[in-house]
């Protein structure tokens, strides 16, 4: 008698490997991407803040470190993806009440998450790296020069 | 449990190489995905240079072309070739359609084809729904009744009917079960065994929907469950796959509105 056939475990079809994510999908995951990146963002900031409480020596270089022009686009980067999560969420629930549930209401509301996210930035931008950033390192400057000139003065009348 | 990768059997290797379009001036490549179950091999994916002038503008048309004159060993399903039986549904170009819709000049540069993704392979671009299958079955796709049989059929307003079949021809009774919405689903993916997949659920509305079905109730009941209706993410790959342009998205949102108006 042949011996049967030996049958072998079916391989498993491709799927991200092959698949090219609709727009949709794409905010879906990066929606979910951004979300985890929040999470433990604000967990290791309320960390850092805890360890400033414990240890006062800190402050200071607390203080440089935001002080820094980087660190306020970094935040401006932050508060975008603040932005870009509440819009999505707010685009989720609307889904759930069956509003604007189809392909093209989909790519629609998807960009106005995406432009209003990028409008709310940059009016955060204008009302705070404008008018807080610039008084102070103009005062900063003017201090200096003040100080400068009055060293000068001290100088010419000894 | 989620994985991201295939496993090691799975992994696809580099295939054979056919030429069957010398000297033609409007010829394409065909990489078309190849796993032999007598062999046990990982899976490969073969190429095949295709003169377009001698086959027809789909797909589908391409690879019978394939099967016929240049590769007899192809294996794919087939039958109707115009988009209503749902046979030919593969993954074409990276994204899941029926191959007899699928026109061969949408595709820019070469046509890659592969089977309906994340399922079991039985040969080529023949992958098992036994499982898809049996979920369908699951849902009871079948119309329930308590009252008395009557002495002819059970009636339907048109606009009753209108829910079912939609005012564009669209609506829930035209799905044909590719299953091309279920497959491009990322969450079917990663939980195939528990939650049903957007084609199931498109059918599950389609029988809460129905103005003769008397089993609302008892069918609702069995869908309130934490994976089988909500594995549902509103991702909307499957209404964006749909080769019939249905939205099954909206099928799910349906009948998760209609649990919540059950509770309220």
């Amino acid at each position: 008698m042949s011996e049967a056939p030996k049958i072998h475990e079916r391989p498993l079809s491709p799927h991200l490997q092959v698949y090219r994510l609709p727009y949709n999908a794409i905010m879906s995951i990066s929606g979910r991407m951004v979300g985890i990146g929040l999470c433990l963002s604000l967990i290791a900031l309320l960390c850092w803040f805890v360890a400033i409480v414990w240890n006062p020596s800190l402050f200071d270089q607390t203080k440089m470190f935001l002080d820094n022009p980087l660190t306020k686009y970094v935040a401006l980067l932050w508060a975008f993806f603040v932005f870009f999560y509440i819009g999505n969420g707010i685009r989720h629930v609307l889904w759930n009440i069956g509003v604007g549930l189809n392909q093209k209401a989909g790519i629609i509301s998807g960009n106005i998450v995406l432009l209003l996210s990028a409008v709310l930035t940059i009016g955060l931008w204008c009302v705070t790296c404008d008018e807080t950033a610039n008084p102070t390192t103009q005062t900063a400057v003017s201090t200096s020069i003040e100080e400068t000139m009055v060293q000068e003065e001290f100088i010419n009348a000894e | 449990m989620v994985q991201f990768t295939l496993p090691k059997k799975s992994k696809v290797k580099k295939g054979q190489k056919f030429d069957a379009a010398k000297g033609a001036e409007n010829k394409k490549t065909f990489k078309v995905y190849r796993y032999d179950p007598d062999q046990g091999e990982n899976p490969t994916m073969d190429e095949y240079d295709i003169n377009l002038d001698e086959c027809g503008p789909m797909v589908l048309d391409a690879i019978i072309h394939i099967k016929d004159n240049v590769d007899s060993t192809l294996t794919f399903r087939r039958s109707c070739r115009e988009g209503i039986c749902g046979s030919c549904a593969m993954n074409i170009d990276g994204r899941n359609t029926l191959a007899c819709l699928k026109p061969i000049n949408e595709v820019k540069g070469d046509v890659k084809i592969t089977p309906l993704p994340h399922m079991p392979v039985v040969k080529d671009l023949v992958p098992d729904l036994t499982h898809a299958y049996a979920q369908y079955e699951s849902i009871e796709p079948w119309m329930k009744t308590d009252t008395a049989t009557p002495s002819r059929e059970r009636l339907q307003s048109p606009e009753d009917a209108q829910k079912l079949n939609g005012d564009d021809g669209k609506g829930p009774a035209a799905c044909i079960l590719c299953f091309c919405c279920s497959t491009s689903c990322p969450s079917y993916w990663w939980n195939p065994d528990k939650f049903m997949g957007p084609a199931v659920l498109l059918n599950a509305w389609r029988w809460l929907t129905d103005s003769r079905d008397e089993a609302k109730g008892e069918r609702l009941d069995q869908l309130e469950d934490p994976f089988k209706l909500y594995r549902c993410h509103t991702i909307m790959n499957c209404t964006n796959a749909c080769p019939k342009d249905l939205n099954p998205a909206k099928s799910i949102s349906e009948i998760k509105k209609m649990i919540v108006e059950r509770h309220s």
